[in-house]
C-alpha cells in the first residue's frame, strides 16, 4: 500500500527550506507587529537564512551566576589575615583541621580556595585559573533584587536600563548580513536578566531531548506551515500581534539547530553519569555547543541556594556542597574542551554581593557588600589572585562590617568584552562608568 | 466508530465545507475589521465578546461565549460586579483547603508549629493557598474579580519563600488582595501596610531609629562581660550602630505601590517616609502576627516629605504620621495616573493607550480612588473594543494554564502537579522574589524556548498526564458520532472561539486523515493476521526510531485538543 500523504515527519531538505522561511516568515510578521517588544530587533537580516553562513565568532563567555550573594570570604578564603578566624569561629575554613582534606586549598601566602574546589587544581597548574577578591558594585544597596539588577545590568543605581549586558553587546556585535542563530542561550526555563533584551536568545528547556523533539515534531508543521498568502511579502499578520507565531518558530528554528549541533558531538551522551539539574551537567552541553563551532559567543547559567543566613557550614555542610557543584561544573567543563579550545572561552563565576566578614548568631552570614570572582580560561592571567586587598581589619571594612570593594565589575565586564570577545565598546555602553586609571588587567 | 469507508471525491468535498464553515470565523474576524476602518473603528458582535471575556476572565470557554450573547454584554458585564465573590460550587471545592479561612496565629497553630511526633505540614499549606488560586480562578463564576486578584497579587507583591510571610501570606491573600478588588484603593494600600506579610517581606519591621550612645554603650558593655574581650564588645556596638532605617519598605512604597518609579520623589523622600514608618512592626508574641507599632523604634520629629511637612505627633500616636502619608500617596494625582497606566496595560495593551490612560486617571480621582470603578470605565471604553487590541496580549504561564484547564473542563483533584507546572514555566504563585510583583508584558515571557514547556504540558494534560488533574471523558461524547471536519470545527469552538488561523484547521485536518490511515492500516493488518506492514527495516533502526508522538494518543480527539490548547491563537488574548 503506497501511501499518498505527505508524512508528517521532516526529510531534511524540506527542513533546511523551512528554517529559511520560519526565519523570513517569523522576521517579516514580528517586524512589523512587535513594536517595542523583544523581538522587534528582528529584522529580516537578522539571521543569515541562506548559506554562506558568516564565519562563527571564535570567542566564547559563559556567566555562572551564583544567586543570593555567595559568601566570598569561603570561597577564596583569606588565611593569611589573622582576622579570619578571628571572625569566623564556627564556619571558618580552618589551615589545621582534623581532617587534612578539609584544609584550605593554598594558593599563595594569603589566600587559598574553598577545599570543596580542590576539582579545579589542574586548572590552577595550567594558569588558566584565576580568582579576583573584592569585586563588586559601587551601589551599597543589599537587596538582592537591586543588586542583581544592577549587575546584570550593569548598571548600578539606574533603574532605567532594561537590558542584559550580555544581551547588550550581542546587539552591538549583531551583522549586518545576518547572524548565526546560536550565538546566544541559557541551559534553564528562563533567561538571566543578563540576556534578556531585544536581541533573540534561546532558553534551552531542562527536559531531555527525546521529550522536547517529540513535541517539535508535533508543532514544527502546526507553527511552520506551508507559505500561504497571508504571510508572504512580509505583510503583518493579523493574527500574530501577540507574537506567538514568532516566538513559537524561534524555539523550533533554534532547538532543532542546537539539536543538530549536539547530534554532531555525539548527542549527550556521558552526561547521563551526571546529575541532571547540575552545573556540570549544564556545563557539558554548553561545552559541546562550543565545541560544534555553531558560533557561540555568550551563555548564562544561574545557579542558586547562595543565600546562607544560617547553617552555612564551613569545610563540609550546606555551602561547601554548592562549591563541589561549581568546582566539579567548572572542571568538567574545561576537560570537555581541552587546552587548546580553552583558549577561546572564558567562564566568570559571579554573585551580586558578599556576605557578613562575621559569623552570626545562626551559624551563617548576612547580606554584605564586597564580593569575589572566579575567572577560568586560556586567555585569563590566571595562576595568581587578583584585586587589590584592604585586609580584614575592622576599620578597613565597608560600613565597619564587609568587605570592601576595589574592583567594580563593570571593569571585569569591560575587559572581558573587549579584550575577551574582542568588541570595541561605544561610549556609554556602561552608562556612568569611567575605566580606572590603575585597575587589575585579568588578560594575559 | 464510524470507519469511513475511503471515497477521495466525497471526502474532498467534505473536507471543503469543513474548511469553509470554520474559517467563516476567520473571514468575519477580517471583515470586521475592514468594516471598521470607515464606521466605528470597532470590535463588533462575537469577537467583541470574546474579546471582552478575553481580558476579564481567565479564558471565554464556548458556553460562557453563548451566555454571554445570550444576557447581552453589558448586562453580563454589570452582573459579574453584583455576584458574590465566591460561588457556591467553587466554595466546596475550597472547603477542603481548611487553612483558608484562618488567622495567621492559627495557620500557624495548626500548620506550621511541628507537634512532637506529627508530620510536617508545610507542604499542605503551601499548596492550599496555591491551590485556591487555581481553583477559583478555573471555577469561579465571578471571574472579573479572579482577574483583578491576580493583578493586584502582583502589584502588592509578597513572597512567601521569606521567613514568615509563609505562612501569613493567606491571610494577606484573603483580607487585604481579594476582599478588596472592587474597593478603594486607600484601603487596600493600608491594609497592605499594616500586614505582618508585607512588613516582613519589605523588611520594615526591623526598620528603626539607629541607636542612640547610651544605647551602643550598654550593647558593647553587655558583649565585653560575657566575652571578656574590648575589642569584641566595640565590634559589637558598631555592628548594632548600622541596624536602623530600612528604606526596603519605604522605596517600594513610592516606586512600585503608588507614584511610579522615579516620578517626584527623591532619595530624601525616601528617607523621611522610610523614617516615618518606623515602629510599624509586627506583634510575633505567642505567634499572634498582628501589625503593632513600637514606639521605641519610631523616629520622633517633624519630617519633610515631597515638599511639605508631617508634623510631628505626640507620643504614642506615631502611627498617625504613617496613616497621614497613605492617605497622601493615595490621593495623589500621580498615583492615580501610575494606577490607570497599570491597569491598562494589564487589561488592554502592551503599550497603554495614552488617552484612556488619561481618563482612567481622571475616573481613578472622581471616584475616590474606587478600583471597581477603574475597571468599569476601562473596559467600558471604546478604545478597549479598537480592533488593534484583538488577541495583541501573550498570556502569561498562570493565564495560560488556567485558560487550558478551562476550556477542557479540567477537575482539579490534586495541586502539587500543576503547582510544579507553574514553577516549571517561571511563575510560582506568591514566590516572586522581586518586589515587583510578575509581569504581564509579553516580552517577561516570550523567551524562545519556552513554547516547549507550553506545549509539552497541552499534550500532557489533555492524555491526564498531569497528576491530580483530570480532562473527562464526558468532553468528547458529543464528537463520537460526528464526521472528522465536524468534529475539528466543535473542537475549534470550544478551545479557540476566538477564531482559528487557516494554517491551524489544515493542521488538524491532515492529522486526522493520518490518524483514519494508521487505524485503516492496523484493522487491515489485523483482519488479515499479522502485525501492521512496515517494511523490512534494520533492528537497530527500529529501535532508534521512536513512534510520533501523535500515534501514541488513544484518540484523535484529545491529541486535537492538546494541538488548539498549543496553538499560537491560544497562547494570546
Amino acid at each position: 500500500m503506497k501511501d499518498q500523504e505527505p508524512k508528517p515527519t521532516r526529510s531534511p531538505s524540506r527542513s533546511r527550506a523551512r528554517r529559511q522561511f520560519l526565519v523570513s516568515a517569523a522576521l517579516g510578521s514580528a517586524q512589523l507587529a512587535l513594536i517595542s517588544s523583544p523581538l522587534k530587533a528582528l529584522s529580516p537580516g537578522l539571521f543569515a537564512s541562506g548559506m554562506p553562513l558568516p564565519s562563527a565568532s571564535k570567542k566564547t563567555v559563559v556567566v555562572v551566576y551564583l544567586r543570593g550573594g555567595a559568601d566570598a570570604l569561603n570561597i577564596v578564603v583569606p588565611w593569611g589575615d589573622k582576622n579570619y578566624s578571628r571572625y569566623r569561629p564556627g564556619i571558618g575554613i580552618l589551615t589545621k583541621p582534623a581532617k587534612a582534606q578539609d584544609s584550605v586549598w593554598k594558593l599563595d601566602d594569603k589566600f587559598g580556595l574553598h577545599p570543596a574546589l580542590s576539582d579545579l587544581k589542574a586548572a590552577w597548574s595550567k594558569k588558566q585559573l584565576a580568582p579576583i577578591v573584592c569585586t563588586g558594585s559601587p551601589h551599597p544597596t543589599r537587596s538582592h533584587f537591586d543588586a542583581q539588577d544592577f549587575m546584570e545590568y550593569a548598571a548600578p543605581g539606574m533603574r532605567t536600563v532594561k537590558e542584559g549586558w550580555l544581551n547588550r553587546y550581542l546587539s552591538l556585535a549583531a551583522n549586518k548580513q545576518g547572524d548565526r542563530r546560536l550565538r546566544g542561550l541559557t541551559m534553564q526555563r528562563l533567561l538571566p536578566r543578563s540576556l534578556r533584551g531585544r536581541y533573540p536568545v534561546l532558553a534551552v528547556p531542562t527536559r531531555r531531548q527525546r521529550e522536547i523533539d517529540d513535541v517539535l515534531d508535533v508543532f514544527d508543521d502546526l507553527y511552520g506551515g506551508a507559505p500561504s498568502s497571508s504571510m508572504e511579502g512580509g505583510k503583518r499578520r493579523k493574527d500574530d500581534s501577540g507574537g506567538a507565531v514568532a516566538v513559537g518558530q524561534e524555539t523550533i528554528a533554534a532547538l532543532r539547530e542546537l539539536f543538530e549541533v549536539l547530534e554532531k558531538k555525539g548527542d549527550l551522551a556521558g552526561s547521563k553519569k551526571l546529575p541532571r539539574y547540575s552545573l556540570a551537567s549544564k556545563l557539558l552541553r554548553v561545552a559541546r555547543v562550543i565545541k560544534a563551532d555553531a558560533g557561540l559567543e555568550v551563555v548564562a547559567i544561574d545557579t542558586g541556594g547562595w543565600d546562607t543566613h544560617t547553617n552555612q557550614g564551613g569545610a563540609v555542610g550546606n555551602m561547601s556542597r554548592k562549591l563541589k557543584d561549581v568546582g566539579s561544573g567548572l572542571a568538567t567543563f574545561a576537560k570537555e574542551l581541552g587546552d587548546e579550545k580553552m583558549k577561546d572561552v572564558l567562564v566568570l563565576v559571579m554573585s551580586e554581593f558578599g556576605r557578613t566578614c562575621l559569623e552570626n548568631g545562626n551559624k551563617g552570614t548576612d547580606h554584605g557588600h564586597g564580593s569575589c570572582m572566579l575567572a577560568l580560561g586560556g586567555t585569563v592571567d590566571g595562576g595568581k589572585v587578583h584585586g587589590k586587598w584592604p585586609g580584614l581589619d575592622s576599620k578597613k571594612l565597608y560600613q565597619g562590617r564587609d568587605l570592601q570593594v576595589t574592583t567594580d565589575f563593570r571593569e571585569i565586564f569591560r575587559q572581558t568584552l573587549e579584550n575577551h570577545l574582542g568588541q570595541a565598546l561605544p561610549k556609554g555602553f556602561f552608562p556612568g562608568f569611567k575605566v580606572p586609571r590603575r585597575g587589575i588587567s585579568l588578560f594575559v | 466508530m464510524s470507519t469511513p469507508k475511503f471515497n477521495p471525491a466525497i471526502l474532498a468535498i467534505s473536507w471543503a465545507c469543513a474548511f469553509a464553515a470554520v474559517v467563516m470565523v476567520n473571514v468575519a474576524a477580517v471583515s470586521a475589521q475592514d468594516r471598521t476602518q470607515d464606521a466605528a473603528d470597532s470590535l463588533q458582535g462575537r469577537e467583541r465578546i470574546v474579546h471582552l471575556l478575553s481580558r476579564v476572565t481567565f479564558g471565554p470557554t464556548k458556553k460562557l461565549v453563548d451566555e454571554v450573547e445570550k444576557a447581552g454584554l453589558e448586562s453580563w458585564l454589570a452582573a459579574q460586579f453584583e455576584l458574590p465573590r465566591l460561588d457556591f460550587v467553587t466554595a466546596e471545592r475550597l472547603s477542603r483547603f481548611a487553612s483558608l479561612g484562618l488567622s495567621s496565629n492559627d495557620v500557624y497553630d495548626k500548620y506550621v508549629l511541628r507537634k512532637e511526633g506529627a508530620p510536617s505540614r508545610r507542604g499542605e499549606l503551601s499548596n492550599e493557598l496555591t491551590g485556591s488560586v487555581f481553583v477559583r480562578a478555573t471555577y469561579n463564576s465571578q471571574q472579573v474579580g479572579e482577574v483583578m486578584s491576580d493583578f493586584w497579587r502582583n502589584h502588592f507583591n509578597v513572597d512567601r519563600s521569606k521567613d514568615s510571610v509563609f505562612w501569613t501570606a493567606v491571610e494577606y491573600d484573603r483580607i487585604v488582595l481579594r476582599d478588596r478588588v472592587f474597593g478603594s484603593f486607600r484601603d487596600m494600600l493600608l491594609a497592605s501596610a499594616q500586614h505582618p506579610a508585607m512588613l516582613v517581606y519589605l523588611d520594615n519591621h526591623i526598620s528603626r531609629r539607629p541607636p542612640n550612645k547610651t544605647e551602643l554603650k550598654s550593647v558593647a558593655r553587655k558583649v565585653r562581660r560575657a566575652t571578656g574581650s574590648r575589642e569584641r564588645g566595640e565590634e559589637a556596638a558598631q555592628i548594632a550602630s548600622q541596624r536602623g532605617l530600612n528604606e526596603n519598605y519605604a522605596r517600594e512604597l513610592l516606586e512600585l505601590h503608588t507614584l511610579g518609579v522615579d516620578r517626584g520623589y527623591t532619595q530624601k523622600d525616601v528617607i523621611a517616609v522610610a523614617e516615618i514608618f518606623t515602629g510599624w512592626t509586627v506583634d510575633t508574641l505567642e505567634n499572634r502576627y498582628t501589625f503593632s507599632f513600637d514606639e521605641n523604634m519610631h523616629v520622633h520629629g517633624d519630617k519633610f516629605l515631597l515638599g511639605k511637612t508631617v508634623p510631628r505627633q505626640k507620643l504614642r500616636h506615631g502611627t498617625k504620621e504613617g496613616l497621614l502619608v497613605l492617605d497622601r500617596l493615595a490621593r495623589h494625582p500621580l498615583t492615580a495616573t501610575f494606577l490607570a497606566e497599570k491597569l491598562c496595560r494589564y487589561l488592554v495593551s502592551d503599550e497603554p493607550p495614552p488617552v484612556l490612560v488619561k481618563t482612567t486617571a481622571a475616573k481613578l480621582r472622581s471616584s475616590d480612588m474606587n478600583l471597581g470603578t477603574a475597571v468599569k470605565h476601562i473596559v467600558a471604553s471604546d478604545e478597549f473594543y479598537r480592533p488593534r487590541h484583538y488577541r495583541s496580549k501573550f498570556k502569561t504561564p498562570l493565564e495560560f494554564v488556567i485558560s487550558a484547564l478551562r476550556v477542557t473542563s479540567a477537575n482539579i483533584v490534586k495541586i502539587a502537579a500543576l503547582r510544579r507546572t507553574l514553577e516549571g514555566m517561571g511563575q510560582p504563585i506568591y514566590n516572586c522574589e522581586d518586589p515587583t510583583g510578575y509581569r504581564d508584558t509579553a516580552e517577561s515571557w516570550r523567551d524562545p524556548g519556552v513554547m516547549v514547556g507550553r506545549w509539552r504540558f497541552a499534550l500532557d494534560l489533555v492524555r491526564n498526564r498531569i497528576p491530580g488533574v483530570e480532562v473527562p471523558e464526558t468532553l468528547f461524547i458529543h464528537l463520537k458520532n460526528k464526521n472528522r471536519h465536524a468534529m475539528i470545527a466543535s473542537l475549534a469552538k470550544e478551545v479557540l472561539p476566538g477564531g482559528m488561523r487557516e494554517e491551524t484547521l489544515r493542521f488538524c485536518i491532515d492529522a486526522s486523515r493520518r490518524y483514519d490511515r494508521i487505524q485503516r492500516e492496523k484493522a487491515e493488518a489485523k483482519a488479515m493476521g499479522k502485525k501492521p506492514s512496515k517494511g523490512k527495516k534494520n533492528p537497530k533502526d527500529e529501535k532508534k526510531k521512536r513512534k510520533p508522538l501523535a500515534d501514541r494518543f488513544d484518540g484523535i480527539e484529545r491529541f486535537l485538543l492538546g494541538v488548539l490548547i498549543g496553538s499560537p491563537e491560544f497562547q494570546e488574548q
